[in-house]
């Protein structure tokens, strides 16, 4: 580090201004941590720590309990494993998660400027996000993509255009469509409803539970039981995802509180036609569902204080400094 | 990838699953253009039968679009053509020397198909999802004449025209849609060889819209699946009460009015070609008489849906569309032989489906000379079998005349 006024002029002098300095950075770096609402109490290659909370969050990704956790950011990279290749579009989503003592809240937050949540037109794709799970929680960690064979996962995907609901009639598909009357609507001729393909009905639930053992083996879970909900502010989508610690059938993880497990993420940007293969995912990464609280929100009065030596030591130290 | 053997194309081609076992039987019809008045019978019948729920509004599983203008959706051919040919520049050429009977009927295909010319990466085949304006209004603007000779025309090709392409799903025996789709929700059946989505696994990613180069895989949003013609199957398994059980025709070909469809199964060997059975109607009609040809066979799915190419139409523009074996198949349906002009006639005489025919040669009824060419008529008499041997329909070449005592010709 080189000073203006010549180091070591007067050695006193340079001690002095070497601890100005020292306390200058010092303060610099926590403010830029505070900024970014990082708490570097967390350890940030760890993983995911799922925080213990007495009153349980609404299911509302704006809720402003989610401000108080530490959020870890995930990187996200574009699906090159198997066909159809893709992806790549959203760089990294931030992971926050707190559990009651029977439920696990997961929350994501990304960057996506453009909200797409209706897939109605053969070309019009919607956004989603979903978390992975190993289907046993603690187990050997299943491949990343989609599980493997004798390792399966548990998927919840929210769905942009499943939050929206699934258009009823002609005048929701097309603004100028029209039709006098069908002579039935009975869901016999609604194929994919009659055979209770979670696709094509009116979900009670944004969250699709799906478990896969593989490529291409994504199936929906017996019990749609994961609740959830987004949000799209500004430039990003917050989404919620929230599930009963009990196991809900096969392939799908009890979770417990004191207990390690492993969660990835994936995101669909719907605007560059992101679906299925085509999206951005990342590793699977630890969550702890820990017995720790969520930090207070004195957080930002701890790290007033943990600054206050050092602007007062800043300030001494300027005055050193100018001293002849 | 592996390596199957496409008998359009004459040679072997990559295709991302080997080629089944064999040893069922193959859906295929046989359209004659030339008889099309495009009543859209067919569409309507296909229509209310199928697609007439929410959602549904833009489907069309049958469709009679007007050639060389109309398309569904618009412009579904030339876009793909054109693809082609970016990515396969100079090289979507036949060579028709190579001809073989049956295994390479056409000669050989030297370009490469919609799946040679696929990246890989996010496509397995080369496509595009049309969007919703190419749906929504089939027909519109089409038989809108551009030409008008005052001194009438004649043939062999029209200096003004057009015709009429009915389309449904082709079934292919190498289906672009199943080739396509990530999640293995599409399926051909060994049976009888529909392609069938299942409703219970679609996610309505649409790669089999992407991938069908004849786009009749559609997307509906009312369930968030794509859809697509399902050959009227129960019909084909005998369910229809009408039908005794036996395998009967789909309903966008027993409503033809103009008698253009005829449709069969045929079998199939453990090698993928027909097995060697000339008189089923659509082996006939494809291998003995040659007369039917698939559309567009350089796309590479081997389609089961063969046309009879209109007589009147400029021959590159069909060459384009049905392959080398065009001018071959305009000259057998012009000129027809004895027995052809015999089998012609099953073309809408029953609903169920014929699978063998008898002729029981009749009297010499005319000489004919057409184009030049002397013809002698035979009113031969051409009887269709069903799947049991046993006869369901008798039909002669000359339709019967009866003439009514001039007493009671009162209309």
């Amino acid at each position: 580090m080189r000073f203006p006024r010549g180091l070591g002029r007067r050695w006193e002098g340079g001690r002095r201004r070497t601890l100005a300095a020292a306390g200058a950075v010092t303060l610099v770096a926590a403010s830029a941590l505070f900024a970014a609402g990082v708490n570097p109490a967390v350890p940030q290659a760890a993983g995911v720590t799922s925080f213990q909370t007495e009153k349980a969050p609404a299911l509302d990704p704006t809720d402003g309990v989610w401000s108080s956790v530490p959020g870890v950011e995930v990187p996200l990279s574009a699906q090159k494993t198997t066909y159809p290749f893709g992806g790549g579009q959203i760089p990294a989503a931030t992971v926050r998660s707190v559990h009651t003592d029977d439920k696990l809240y997961v929350h994501l937050t990304y960057r996506d400027p453009t909200l797409n949540d209706e897939s109605d037109g053969f070309t019009r794709f919607a956004d989603a996000a979903a978390v992975q799970f190993p289907a046993t929680a603690g187990s050997t960690v299943p491949f990343f993509c989609m599980g493997q064979v004798d390792i399966g996962v548990n998927i919840w995907q929210w769905r942009a255009d499943t939050q929206r609901g699934i258009p009823e009639n002609v005048e929701e598909i097309s603004e100028r469509g029209y039709v006098d009357m069908y002579p039935s609507t009975e869901p016999l001729w609604y194929s994919a409803r009659d055979v209770g393909n979670i696709m094509a009905i009116q979900a009670k639930t944004p969250v699709q539970n799906l478990v896969a053992l593989g490529f291409g083996t994504l199936t929906q879970a017996d019990s749609q039981v994961v609740s959830g909900k987004a949000a799209h502010t500004g430039d990003e989508w917050q989404v919620v995802f929230r599930r009963d610690f009990a196991s809900p059938g096969e392939g799908q993880p009890t979770f417990s509180a004191g207990t390690e497990t492993d969660v990835a993420v994936a995101v669909w940007n719907g605007a560059e036609r992101e679906r299925n293969g085509l999206k951005s995912v990342s590793q699977f990464t630890t969550l702890t569902i820990g017995a720790e609280p969520i930090p207070p929100n004195r957080t930002s009065l701890m790290f007033l204080l943990l600054a206050a030596p050092f602007v007062v030591m800043g300030g001494i130290a300027l005055v050193f400094w100018r001293l002849p | 990838m592996a390596d199957v053997y496409n008998w359009h194309l004459g040679r072997t081609m990559s295709y991302p699953y080997p080629a089944g076992p064999g040893g069922g039987r193959q859906f295929a019809a046989v359209f004659n253009i030339n008889r099309c008045i495009s009543c859209q019978t067919c569409s309507m019948a296909c229509k209310s039968t199928w697609t007439f729920s929410p959602g549904q509004e833009l489907m069309w599983w049958n469709n009679v679009e007007s050639k060389p203008f109309g398309g569904y959706p618009l412009n579904w051919d030339v876009n793909l053509l054109e693809m082609q040919a970016d990515r396969d520049p100079d090289g979507q050429v036949w060579n028709p020397e190579a001809r073989r009977e049956v295994e390479a009927p056409y000669g050989q295909f030297e370009g490469k198909t919609i799946f040679e010319t696929a990246n890989g990466k996010d496509q397995v085949v080369t496509g595009y999802i049309p969007s919703n304006d190419d749906w929504k209004a089939p027909n519109i603007y089409e038989d809108a004449a551009t030409k008008w000779a005052k001194e009438g025309v004649e043939l062999p090709a029209h200096s003004g025209w057009f015709f009429y392409l009915q389309r449904i799903c082709n079934h292919c025996t190498y289906p672009a849609c199943l080739a396509a789709c990530p999640r293995k929700a599409i399926y051909k059946r060994e049976q009888d060889g529909v392609v069938l989505i299942d409703q219970e696994r679609c996610r309505g990613y649409r790669k089999c819209v992407e991938a069908c180069p004849y786009k009749k895989a559609m997307y509906r949003p009312t369930t968030r699946t794509s859809e697509k013609c399902i050959a009227c199957y129960p019909r084909l398994e005998g369910q229809d009460p009408l039908s005794d059980g036996l395998p009967m025709e789909t309903r966008c070909m027993v409503a033809c009015v103009g008698k253009i469809r005829l449709q069969g199964l045929v079998q199939v060997g453990s090698d993928g070609l027909w097995v060697d059975d000339p008189r089923n109607p659509m082996y006939y009609l494809v291998h003995v008489a040659k007369v039917a040809l698939p559309l567009y066979p350089q796309f590479g799915t081997q389609p089961n849906v063969y046309y009879i190419p209109p007589r009147w139409v400029p021959r590159e523009y069909l060459h384009q569309m049905f392959g080398p074996g065009t001018d071959a198949a305009i000259d057998a349906y012009t000129n027809p032989s004895r027995e052809l002009l015999a089998v012609l006639q099953l073309f809408r005489v029953t609903q169920k489906i014929i699978f063998a025919f008898d002729i029981i040669p009749g009297p010499k009824v005319a000489d004919l000379n057409i184009g030049g060419q002397k013809q002698e008529i035979y009113d031969d008499t051409v009887v269709g079998l069903d799947s049991q041997g046993r006869e369901i329909v008798r039909v002669p070449v000359m339709e019967p005349t009866f003439q009514r005592p001039g007493k009671l010709n009162s209309i």
